[in-house]
């Protein structure tokens, strides 16, 4: 009777692992798939076009009636760091060639730190981002640095687990200040660019 | 939920990341901050940029890559000499002179001048047809030509004209080749409204000079012409003698006044005054990575209200490069031992001279006063073509192709 009881009660362990195994399930099989965790990097090279949108005159309180700036050729360098399965940080070395209405060339480089949110849309990635740097401008024998303010988003494609394509739609915004106030002007500009990322 | 607003229940960073995020914040920060003042020049790059002008809205095609030999102006219409041929400006646009002197081939002028007085004439060099020969024709209308028939005797071969206070000079050129080296001579003949006569009193006249005549002007007294290491001065136009007191050691390259200041530049990057009486306040040497401009003929801007002193950077072998033109407001003096290179700080507005020409080289500035107070100056550049700047009264219009 005794060994009866046995054999009943290991039937019914026998019979309730499998259910078991399902309602409790392995921490593998548990975990939502994340397109990022804590570690990962994306390495990007990016191109496309800068466009001058206007230049704000302090003094005047008003913008330029004309920016006098074509569209430019943009390029930058960037990486990103995932703090966690959201939020990455990183920076860019950027540059930019833009041509001026008197023939003249103007190139700017903006080397920004900022912060990136990733949404994962599986198998996109909306990443909006904000971040502080400078802007080297140089036009002619002219040269200044200037503070950065940029803001934005990129759109990838995950084309593969290593390599994705995205559409970056960036703003800077780059105030300058000199010691005579009345050569003082704040340009906003947009980058509208395509990148190719490489997931480290 | 906002950027940076994390609520310390969803900190989705830890204590290391925060310490790190905020370390890198902080260090861009210093960084942005440090360097973002250090660097002032004279314009702010947005608001130069903000201030152009369309450079080409009256560009002629023709004239794209070209080194202007002459402008100048006769009535109302201006000439200029671009590639050996004579343009002038029809209903607003540079045409190709309709007509020139018979007996001259196309595209053989070489150099013009114009005198004012009772009837303002432009003299020109042609080539002519056959062997290419210079001579000298003159027009008071663009249209008429008269042949300005004349023999050199001393260095025979037109080289250029040359004009000041309504009068015209000539200079002649001679080149002797011996043993594959060449030396040219120069001398320098006065019109006197009949024939060409040698400048200078009987045995000093100016011939065989071994500098090149490249300048005259007058300062209300005297006549000043510039020649290599050689100037020379008097009252009248056909007695030009030799100053040697205290001459400087240096190869002239232009003269102007601006009725008070008699101003020489020279090929080593300095600028000189004749004090008159036997000093010459010289200037340092105007340079760009360490080399020295070549400048070219100094000019004088009045534009009612200020006066500039505009001093082309002309192309020499060993010079610096292109750097469009120095510029000074000397409206209450010119002094060349404190004069600084502020290039471009004040003619018209700082964007004229940074837009456009600040990377030519400048052979030669041309002024005309086109009355009611109204001025235009054209800049003949090298290898750039012509730009002129336009003042009407009350402001500049901006450097721009003509």
């Amino acid at each position: 009777m005794r060994s009866a009881y046995i054999v009943f009660i290991l039937a019914l362990v026998a019979l309730a692992l499998p259910l078991a195994a399902q309602d409790i399930p392995t921490p593998i099989a548990s975990s939502p798939y994340v397109a990022f965790e804590k570690g990962d990097g994306i390495l990007s090279l990016t191109l496309g076009t800068k466009l001058a949108l206007a230049i704000y005159d302090p003094e005047a309180g008003s913008f330029v009636s004309d920016t006098n700036m074509y569209p430019g050729f943009a390029f930058a360098l960037s990486y990103v760091h995932f703090l966690n399965d959201n939020w990455a940080f990183g920076g860019d070395l950027a540059g930019a060639f833009i041509g001026t209405l008197a023939e003249r060339r103007l190139f700017m480089a903006p080397l920004s730190f900022r912060f990136v949110r990733a949404f994962n849309l599986d198998p996109f990635i909306i990443a909006p981002t904000a971040g502080l740097g400078m802007a080297i401008l140089s036009l002619g024998e002219d040269k200044h640095i200037d503070p950065l303010f940029k803001f934005g988003s990129s759109f990838y494609w995950r084309a593969t687990g290593d390599i994705s394509y995205g559409l970056n739609l960036l703003f800077d915004i780059v105030p300058q200040f000199y010691d005579d106030s009345a050569q003082n002007r704040t340009g906003f500009f947009m980058d509208a660019t395509l990148s190719v990322a490489y997931h480290l | 939920m906002s950027l940076f607003y994390m609520p310390y229940g969803e900190l989705p960073m830890n204590r290391k990341n925060y310490r790190t995020v905020v370390l890198l914040i902080l260090i861009s920060l210093v960084f942005m901050v440090g360097v973002s003042a250090c660097t002032d020049g004279p314009v702010g790059i947005f608001a130069s940029i903000a201030q152009e002008t369309d450079i080409n809205a009256s560009r002629t095609a023709a004239f794209d890559g070209t080194s202007p030999d002459f402008v100048g102006r006769l009535g109302s219409d201006y000439y200029t000499i671009i590639n050996g041929t004579i343009w002038k400006p029809v209903a607003g646009v540079w045409k190709k002179l309709a007509t020139i002197p018979p007996g001259v081939s196309n595209g053989t002028a070489s150099s013009a001048a114009t005198i004012g007085g009772a009837t303002p004439t432009l003299f020109v060099t042609f080539g002519l047809i056959g062997d290419g020969t210079q001579k000298v024709w003159s027009t008071i209308n663009g249209t008429d030509w008269v042949s300005v028939d004349a023999t050199f005797a001393e260095n025979g071969q037109i080289d250029s004209l040359l004009s000041a206070n309504d009068q015209l000079f000539v200079v002649t050129r001679a080149d002797t080749t011996v043993d594959s080296a060449t030396t040219t001579s120069y001398s320098v003949y006065f019109w006197n409204g009949t024939s060409f006569v040698l400048t200078g009193p009987g045995g000093t006249e100016l011939t065989d000079l071994s500098g090149r005549p490249t300048s005259v002007a007058f300062d209300g007294t005297d006549y000043w012409l510039t020649a290599g290491e050689a100037i020379y001065q008097e009252a009248t136009a056909d007695a030009l003698v030799a100053v040697v007191a205290n001459l400087p050691d240096d190869s002239f390259t232009g003269v102007t006044t601006d009725g008070t200041n008699v101003i020489f530049s020279s090929i080593s990057g300095k600028l000189y005054t004749y004090n008159g009486s036997g000093a010459w306040p010289v200037s340092g040497v105007f340079e760009k990575s360490d080399l020295p401009h070549a400048f070219s003929t100094p000019t004088v801007v009045d534009d009612g209200t200020n006066t500039y002193l505009l001093i082309g950077t002309n192309y020499a072998s060993d010079a610096a490069s292109a750097s469009g033109y120095l510029e000074f407001d000397i409206s209450t003096e010119f002094n060349p031992t404190t004069a600084s290179a502020s290039e471009g700080s004040d003619f018209a507005d700082i964007v004229n001279f940074q837009t456009s020409v600040s990377a030519n080289y400048i052979s030669k500035f041309y002024v005309a006063d086109e009355g009611a107070g109204k001025l235009r100056v054209f800049a003949l550049t090298v290898g750039n073509g012509l730009w002129s700047n336009y003042f009407d009264g009350t402001s500049w219009s901006g450097w721009a192709r003509e």
